[in-house]
């Protein structure tokens, strides 16, 4: 009969019953966690069973089935270790029933794998384990206790299912009986009885009886434990980027590694980088760091899951460890600027800001994927450098001028962490330009001049109609932007390829004009009293040359506080740097920089204008003391 | 500061005292200038008394805006000089048929260069009286210069929009359709007037 298929009938059954357990066990089963690390070492005595220790007598009906009491256990958790242990001994005994050495009978041949009688009378027995409902394994092959009590180790994993655990004894293969044999049905004869039938020599049997020609004596004891895992691996969960671990496997107590048949068991190291959810998965790449030995050593660059395989006590076991690979475990990110950090940091426009980024604590390696800033300039278009066609900034500090408010960002890793996002909010604060130097030049003028400027034409005519035709202020502003008045950023900072404002991008013109008829001598000089009247208080041809300073002095020239064109340059001085301080673009939109400026410098221009008209002729009219003559 | 401060402050001294309001009406010598100037700006003849003509029709509050509204229709000079005498007398009026007069030339393509930038120098200081554009920028444009802008004292009293205080809008429809325009001194002179409109 084949071993592996062998007949319920031929059995004899060892039961190993759960009994003495007073351990909690609510529903009627062993749980063990397998897998939890802090209970890895862990073991719960499930029960013992001490075996009767007699041969049986006749009555009994001990050969194809003895059944040991209790007869079932509760099943075991699934995906759990249950650790027997056998001691004492369990032996097969010469039937003493069959009488072969008396001639009552004869042992013809022996199915016995092994021999099945030894002079001692001990007998040789395969242990099967019988994981119900499916499997049936053999743990033993040569199942040997000696008389002396040693142990027998059994180390049995349950399935998915929960599992009823049975030890069965391989029947012992029988003798088949030549010339004596029992009646039919018996089991056995007694020595001379009446069951036995003498046969003829040249008879053979129509019936044969198997009779068993060992019988089980037990004398052991059986406990079950179980355990949470028979492997253990010892060694970090974490492990900083760069350093060599050491982990160790180990059998769990006085467990040994052992394959099925007795051989030391060989180790398996098997490394799942970035696998750090402790479930296999199909896509992770398998590496084997070690092998064979029970000590192993590597260094891991990311994190993973490390996997042990071996063998212990003939069954195959493995236990896994999730290792973190990183950075300091309590290691961020941090990035300052100017040594704040988050916001609040604030620069002068065309200032500097330095940006670092930092371990906290110090000492992790960080790499940085690229610095980006991002904000708007002055043309409410969106500025972001560097952009993807420039190449990334990489280094552990970015920094340069700033010109624009903005946002700071860096994308990058620490101890070899996937990278992350910091960023520092930046506010360029204004420089003080409330009286900022303006360009200028005052200048006479004619009045063909004073015509020409304006775009409505002529506004004095050749002859002068009232007093204000005598002298008139015109300012005009030429915007530019040239290198004179702009900044150009080009350090690959955060502002690279921005230009901002240097000065006041304004060339102002005064024009002073006195009339020509006023000196000229032409028709409106003629036209004027020579001498004083007796009446009246006309305006002499001979007071001509001090009207002319008069007027000069009005319209402020040379400049001076109390003239229009000292008031106008006062009034325009005071706010054109604050209406173009912020005026930022890229270096490649200077025109439109320039209309920008010129768009905010024309109101200053016309407050500068309508003041200076106001106050100078209301506080410091022109006193002639005389009335001029018109036509 | 008010207008009204500004209007009677512009020039030298407080307010001018030769040509008031309704003067013309009061005044047979200023009404017989006025007709005689008018008379003049029509015909262009005698051509030695156009600068007085220009000059004098700014004191005729009757008869002043329809005679230069009426110019602007005729065949207009193109010399600098007469245009700016033209224009420089026209903004004394702000009135609507004046206006509808000079839009006309300036939307003219036919009207000739100088004539539209001037129609339209007039057309934007009725819209942002105060400021102006360098008439020279203007028609001889700096290489990468921006037009000059210009202010002149004693102009605040000019500010007052009369009949075009709401012309703003029509004028900056204007400019930007003469953004575009064919002529490229024109459509530049558009731009930049577009650039000191409020």
């Amino acid at each position: 009969m084949h071993p592996a298929a062998p007949s319920r009938r031929t059995f004899l059954w060892l039961a190993l019953v759960l009994t003495a357990c007073d351990l909690p066990n609510p529903a009627g089963s062993v749980h063990v966690s397998p897998t939890a690390e802090s209970r890895a070492e862990s073991a719960v005595l499930l029960g013992a069973y001490a075996a009767p220790n007699r041969m049986p007598v006749p009555g009994e009906s001990p050969t194809s089935e003895v059944r040991l009491e209790p007869t079932s256990i509760p099943p075991l958790q699934p995906n759990s270790y249950v650790l027997l242990r056998i001691s004492g001994t369990l032996e097969a005994v010469r039937n003493p029933y069959l009488g072969g050495s008396a001639g009552q009978g004869h042992i013809e041949r022996s199915y016995s794998p092994v021999e099945s009688t030894e002079s001692t009378g001990r007998g040789a027995t395969n242990v099967w384990l019988r994981l119900s409902p499916s499997n049936l394994t053999r743990i033993s092959y040569f199942f040997r206790p000696a008389a002396n009590g040693s142990d027998l180790v059994l180390m049995v994993r349950t399935g998915a299912q929960p599992t009823e655990v049975w030890a069965e004894r391989e029947r012992m293969p029988g003798a088949e009986v030549f010339y004596y044999y029992c009646r039919a049905g018996k089991p056995y004869c007694t020595p001379d009885g009446p069951d036995w039938i003498k046969p003829d020599t040249s008879y053979r049997p129509l019936v044969k009886t198997w009779l068993e020609d060992h019988w089980v004596v037990s004398s052991h004891v059986v406990t079950a434990t179980a355990i949470a895992e028979p492997l253990i691996m010892d060694g970090p969960t974490s492990v900083a980027l760069g350093e060599t671990a050491v982990f160790t496997a180990r059998p769990w107590g006085d467990l040994r590694l052992r394959y099925p048949h007795g051989q030391p068991g060989d180790v398996q190291w098997m490394w799942y980088p970035t696998d750090t959810t402790g479930t296999a998965s199909p896509l992770s790449r398998a590496e084997q760091v070690c092998s064979g030995r029970p000590v192993c050593e590597f260094e891991p660059k990311v994190s993973g899951r490390l996997h042990v395989s071996s063998y212990v006590e003939g069954a195959p076991v493995e236990t896994d460890r999730i290792v973190r690979v990183q950075k300091h475990p309590d290691r961020e990110l941090r990035l300052e600027c100017n040594g704040a950090r988050g916001s609040g940091v604030v620069v002068r426009r065309g200032g500097t800001i330095a940006c670092a980024v930092a371990s906290d604590p110090l000492g992790g390696k960080i790499e940085v994927e690229k610095w980006w800033f991002s904000g708007v300039d002055s043309r409410g278009q969106p500025y972001q450098f560097p952009t993807e066609e420039d190449s990334p900034e990489m280094g552990l500090s970015w920094s340069g001028q700033l010109a624009i408010s903005g946002t700071i960002h860096v994308l990058a890793s620490i101890d070899g962490a996937p990278a992350v996002e910091q960023s520092v909010s930046v506010q360029v604060e204004a420089r003080d330009w409330s009286d900022e130097p303006i360009k200028y030049e005052i200048r006479r003028g004619t009045l063909q001049e004073y015509n020409a400027v304006a775009s409505v034409g002529e506004i004095v005519g050749a002859q002068p109609l009232a007093d204000h035709d005598l002298g008139r202020m015109a300012a005009g502003g030429s915007v530019y932007v040239t290198s004179d008045v702009v900044d150009y950023i080009d350090d690959y900072g955060p502002n690279h390829r921005l230009a901002f404002l240097k000065a006041v991008p304004i060339e102002l013109e005064l024009l002073v004009m006195v009339h020509p008829e006023m000196e000229n001598r032409g028709a409106f000089y003629r036209r004027q009293a020579v001498t004083p009247p007796a009446f009246g208080a006309p305006c002499l041809q001979r007071g001509f040359s001090r009207y002319v300073e008069q007027i000069l002095a009005h319209e402020g020239f040379p400049v001076n506080p109390n003239a229009h064109t000292g008031v106008y340059l006062r009034e325009y001085r005071s706010r054109a740097g604050r209406a173009v301080e912020d005026l930022v673009a890229p270096n490649d939109a200077l025109p439109a920089l320039g209309q920008l400026a010129l768009s905010r410098l024309n109101p200053v221009g016309v407050h500068a204008d309508a003041v200076s008209d106001y106050e100078v002729d209301t506080n410091h009219p022109v006193r002639f003391g005389c009335t001029f003559r018109w036509r | 500061m008010n207008k009204i401060l500004l209007c009677l402050t512009a020039g030298l001294i407080v307010a001018p005292p030769a040509l008031t309001a309704q003067e013309e009406q009061r005044d047979v010598h200023v009404r017989n200038d006025c007709r005689l100037a008018a008379q003049i700006i029509r015909t262009g003849e005698p051509a030695p008394h156009r600068e007085w003509a220009y000059g004098a029709i700014r004191a005729c509050d009757q008869t002043g805006g329809p005679a230069l509204a009426a110019a602007w229709t005729q065949t207009l000079p193109s010399d600098r000089d007469r245009l700016a005498k033209l224009a420089g007398a026209s903004r004394h009026f702000p009135t609507r048929e004046l206006f509808n007069a000079v839009r006309a030339v300036a939307e003219d393509p036919g009207a000739g260069t100088t004539v539209r930038v001037y129609a339209l120098g007039l057309l934007a200081s009725f819209a942002q009286p105060g400021i102006y554009l360098d008439m020279r920028d203007l028609l001889e444009p700096r290489p990468g210069r921006l037009a000059r802008t210009w202010t002149m004292s004693g102009d605040a009293a000019l500010n007052e929009r009369g009949e075009l205080v709401n012309v703003l809008p029509e004028v900056r429809a204007l400019l930007d359709e003469l953004r575009s325009a064919d002529d490229a001194v024109v459509a530049n002179a558009a731009r930049s007037f577009i650039s000191i409109l409020p």
